[in-house]
């Protein structure tokens, strides 16, 4: 079952996962939904590398931030046993002695997980080193944070470093001067409430180092897109409850939801929960409230585990099941051009489901957008299942642009349906997904194309916006600085270079020579653009996640409940209990 | 430094080359150099063509204009040919042949002084130009204006002119017609002459004086005088911008351009505001982020645009708000303008502009935030957009998709750059060209007034 639900979480992956007992399938899955995303970054972060080359790369290559982990979670692990020591002397110190007993249960139970693994990447020494050291050794984290973020800073053209998501909060600020607020006025009151979000170093003691982990997959985006997000914070909460004793003197349903308040509140630190995460959450926490409060710890662990198994394959694994099935049946057998923007897995799920089980062929318009470019995620995704020549769909056929070229494939390309993932659904019918969606679903309407939404009701909130900028999110505005990923490569940048130059045209004015030399300096430091736009007054740079298309851009909601009108929202709520 | 070796095919390159080399090798440069999009642009196209085209009228052995004209729409049809989407080539050829049409003109009136009454130039003292050679267009004219009743007897009534406070300068005007023909009316409207109408500078009338005189050095200070006004023509535009930026706005603008880059600035010299600037990703995101940065980049074709861009907008005190394009829907509401440049402007007020910005355009209709195309005069194309994407320009794929990513490449069945695209007249709120503001409904007729009808046709 969670097997099941582990491929969901990311389409790319199609690991299988050995059946197991219920415990160690609650592990499995989520070092499956990790690996997948640790995939996910490299790809999202290094667009241009191919994959294999990237699983068969050495370890203590440092390119990446998985393998700076690896190396923290190394460095770590050469005082194990110690660490061990002078973390349970630390716990018997300053926690009362069942905290103990949690704590060796969940080594004992990551232990277990590793093996495991599917694979042997370096997930397992990454997870074990910190729920060995988290939070507990944070005078040797420090000695190798900065080590860790220095290889970040001192590598701009490195994609992967980015985002280095280990990277302590403060790094950002000691680089660039703190003196001027780079906070966008108008949208100040979507930023963090303080720059110092959830890392290693800040996390306090009480954090369960699954919920940890997740935090900083979170921050650092290598867990993106909200049914995988949700779906990991299920699962490790799943792993929290498991690993929770009830102090002396107070009852499971009372305690539990404020130990779980803790945590998510560390994870929302992280990056702010989705809608679909909020209203996971919602749930959980009612149905502890609920329990009866004579029943057995034991017992009561075990149901709401069960429950936890039950939700994610009801809202997740068959809803999702539904939805693309729904969704396919809307696509004609053959001719149909359909644009999509961005990634969604239910988009995904939906275009594959059409393609291989209804055997239909159709062309897919991914459009894309910076900085994320999840986009091309997508089109590996459909490029891998056959979507191309030779491969087993071959009747199906992918174009690739960027927003920029949104109006040019509407027109020419004949898109005879559009098909957008959802954020959220929210109450007044209006569409919450990733930035840029707005504008698709606008100019697909423009052009007459009927705009279908794929959401799970898992989605549905009853909040309401009717700007872009009231409900949102700001990304780090640093992503989008650094653009030029090709210096990685050495050998084919000359050749471009040399294009280039030749390109380059009047560039040269009355110093030729050193015009061209100057233009090759450019190509190698043209991603610095912008890099110091934080000393420039007056500029700011925003990265907004997400945006607000209005209920009057769509003409079809899908949801597991069935297809509706933007203006059903609500009912659906309703029907649901949706979030009260 | 390495001051010996030869600049890199464009601009430069080709403006060195222009003075020395015989005509014929200039011509076949330039149509390579705008085959291979080394120069590329509409100002550079524009300049380039101007160029030429001195040196092909001041080289032709021609005795009469009429063999001129041949000569230059034969060299005119092989650039539109070489570069059919810079417009602008085909503008600057159209300018420069209704320049050469109207010395014709004079020079035909010159020999034969006695043929029609009736000036087409109002301030020709004689006032003796021939009519036309052809049928007036539907649009009003000048020339047909001053064939006032009075003469013709046309059976138009007569207006009683000299009772509407018309300044005593010239008692010939007789009808409200005649007004815009009216030497003072004129000057300050520049819209009347065919050709001059963009020109900074109003023609010299002592050029008409001698028709006789030798017409092809007449034609080369046309030429000039179309140069002159490529070259100062964003000035102008800008000179505008106070009229549309008020204080503490919030300025949305997408792409970048030196005539919306000076246009900002020229306001923020006055006024303090906001500039929010979406930046056009992958085809000019890093002019964009030079032009934000104040840095220069390699990627500015020539000379052209370094002393706009030495300056940036957060240097004059603006704050700039720089998104990517994705962004552009949820930051819309909070503008209040709209700015874009235009890279041509069709005959039915269309304007074709970098790629994304018909989305730009959408968005901002949805907001109710009006829009603003800047476009100089010699943008505007007397072509029609029959076909939207006739005149769409398609980009290097390899900004969208690295050549080293072989699984998209090789699996990919396509992969979409537009530059450019079309944005109808119908979303377009306000175009500003050198001539100052000019509504969308009357745009049409700025654009036709730009040529003859002769020259419509290449």
């Amino acid at each position: 079952m969670s097997s099941e639900s582990a491929p969901s979480t990311n389409g790319a992956s199609s690991t299988t996962t050995p059946p197991t007992t219920s415990l160690a399938t609650t592990s499995d899955a989520a070092v499956v939904a990790e690996q997948t995303s640790t995939t996910d970054l490299d790809a999202l972060a290094k667009g241009k590398q191919k994959d294999k080359q990237k699983q068969k790369r050495p370890e203590p290559q440092t390119s990446t931030t998985a393998e700076n982990i690896a190396e923290g979670g190394a460095g770590a692990k050469l005082t194990g046993a110690q660490l061990k020591k002078q973390k349970q002397l630390e716990k018997q110190q300053r926690r009362a002695e069942k905290i103990t007993l949690k704590g060796e249960q969940v080594v004992a139970e990551q232990s277990q997980s590793i093996p495991q693994a599917p694979q042997g990447r370096p997930d397992g020494p990454r997870r074990q080193s910190q729920s060995a050291g988290s939070s507990k050794q944070k005078d040797q984290l420090q000695v190798q944070l900065p080590h860790l973020s220095r290889k970040g800073s001192n590598q701009p053209p490195e994609p992967g470093t980015v985002r280095v998501p280990f990277q302590p909060a403060g790094t950002t600020q000691t680089q660039a001067p703190r003196g001027i607020d780079k906070r966008v006025p108008f949208v100040s009151h979507l930023y963090p409430p303080s720059r110092h979000t959830a890392s290693l170093s800040n996390a306090p003691r009480e954090i369960h180092p699954s919920v940890l982990t997740l935090a900083l997959h979170l921050r650092s985006l290598t867990l993106c897109g909200s049914t995988s997000r949700t779906l990991a914070l299920l699962l490790v909460l799943k792993r929290v409850i498991n690993a929770y004793t009830t102090p002396p003197n107070t009852a499971l349903s009372r305690h539990l939801t404020t130990y779980l308040s803790h945590q998510i509140s560390f994870l929302s630190s992280a990056r702010p929960l989705s809608i679909a995460q909020g209203n996971a959450i919602r749930w959980l926490k009612k149905l502890i409230s609920q329990l009866d409060p004579d029943l057995e710890e034991s017992e009561a662990k075990k149901f709401l585990c069960s429950a936890i198994d039950s939700f994610i394959r009801e809202k997740v694994t068959l809803a999702g099941e539904v939805i693309s099935t729904q969704a396919s049946s809307r696509i004609e057998q053959t001719g149909e051009t359909i644009l999509v923007y961005g990634k969604s897995s239910l988009v995904e799920r939906t275009l594959l489901h059409a393609a291989k089980d209804d055997g239909k062929k159709f062309r897919v318009v991914v459009v894309d957008s910076r900085p994320l470019f999840e986009g091309k995620n997508l089109t590996r995704g459909l490029l891998r299942a056959g979507m191309r020549e030779g491969g087993e769909l071959d009747g199906c056929k992918v174009v690739y642009t960027l927003i920029s070229g949104l109006t040019e494939v509407l027109e020419q390309e004949n898109i005879t349906k559009c098909i957008l993932g959802a954020s959220g659904m929210l109450g007044n019918g209006a569409l919450y997904s990733r930035c840029g969606t707005a504008m698709v679903a606008m100019m697909a309407r423009e052009a007459k194309v009927p705009v279908i939404v794929v959401a799970e009701t898992l989605k549905f909130t009853s909040k309401m916006a009717v700007d872009s900028l009231s409900l949102n999110e700001v990304g780090d505005a640093d992503a989008l600085v650094e653009i030029e990923e090709s210096n990685v490569f050495t050998t084919p940048v000359t050749v471009s270079k040399e294009n280039e130059a030749g390109k380059k045209g009047g560039g040269g004015k009355k110093k030729g020579g050193e015009d061209k030399d100057d233009g090759e300096g450019d190509e190698q430091n043209s991603n610095s653009l912008l890099k110091d736009w934080r000393e420039k007054p007056n500029l700011f740079l925003l990265n907004l996640m997400y945006d607000v298309t209005p209920a009057e851009y769509l003409d079809l909601i899908i949801c597991e409940l069935g297809t509706l009108p933007p203006g059903a929202v609500p009912v659906v709520n309703g029907v649901h209990g949706g979030d009260e | 430094m390495a001051s010996d070796l030869p600049p890199p095919p464009g601009l430069a390159s080709f403006r060195a080359l222009l003075p020395s080399g015989p005509v014929e090798k200039s011509i076949e440069y330039l149509i390579s150099l705008l085959r291979r999009r080394q120069i590329r642009g509409p100002k550079e196209c524009a300049l380039a063509t101007a160029w030429l085209l001195r040196k092909v009228v001041s080289t032709t052995r021609a005795s009469e204009p009429g063999k001129l004209i041949t000569r230059v729409q034969e060299v005119g049809k092989k650039l539109v040919d070489a570069a059919p989407r810079e417009l602008t080539v085909g503008n600057i050829v159209r300018r420069v042949l209704g320049a050469i049409r109207e010395e014709e003109e004079n020079r035909d009136n010159g020999s034969t002084p006695d043929t029609t009454p009736g000036g087409s130039i109002p301030p020709t003292p004689a006032g003796e130009l021939p009519a036309p050679p052809i049928p007036a267009s539907a649009m009003y004219s000048s020339r047909d204006a001053s064939h006032s009743p009075a003469r013709h007897n046309t059976g138009r009534p007569v207006l009683l002119s000299q009772q509407t406070g018309q300044p005593p300068l010239r008692p010939q005007v007789t009808s409200m017609f005649s007004i815009i023909s009216h030497p003072t009316m004129r000057h300050s409207s520049g819209v009347s002459s065919p050709i001059r109408s963009g020109s900074s500078t109003p023609m010299a009338t002592s050029q008409v004086l001698q028709p006789t005189t030798d017409f092809r050095a007449e034609i080369l200070e046309a030429i000039t005088e179309i140069v002159d006004e490529l070259d100062q023509a964003d000035e102008l535009v800008a000179g505008y911008a106070l009229e549309h930026i008020a204080p503490s706005e919030t300025v949305f603008t997408y792409s970048t351009s030196t005539v919306v880059q000076r246009f900002l600035l020229k306001a923020a010299s006055k006024r303090k505001f906001t500039v929010i600037q979406a930046e056009s990703y992958p085809n000019s995101h890093k002019r964009t982020h030079a032009t934000t940065m104040g840095v220069k980049t390699t990627d500015d074709e020539d000379e052209l645009d370094s002393d706009a861009f030495q300056k940036p907008l957060i240097a004059a005190g603006i704050t700039v708000l720089l998104i990517p394009d994705s962004a552009i829907f949820a930051l819309m509401s909070r503008a209040n303008k709209v700015i874009i440049a235009a890279n041509s402007v069709l005959s039915n007020g269309s304007v074709v502009a970098a790629a994304g910005s018909k989305a730009l355009v959408k968005a901002a209709r949805f907001h109710r935030v009006p829009v603003i195309v800047l476009a100089e005069t010699y943008k505007l194309s007397p072509l029609y957009p029959y076909d939207p994407f006739e005149y769409v320009d398609y980009g290097d794929v390899q900004k969208v998709v690295e050549w080293q990513d072989r699984e998209m490449i090789t699996g990919l069945s396509a992969v979409r750059n537009p530059v450019s695209e079309l944005v109808e007249v119908e979303d377009v709120d306000l175009f500003v060209t050198n001539l100052g503001g000019v509504s969308k409904g009357f745009m049409y007729r700025v654009v036709r007034d730009q040529y003859r009808d002769e020259d419509l046709e290449l």
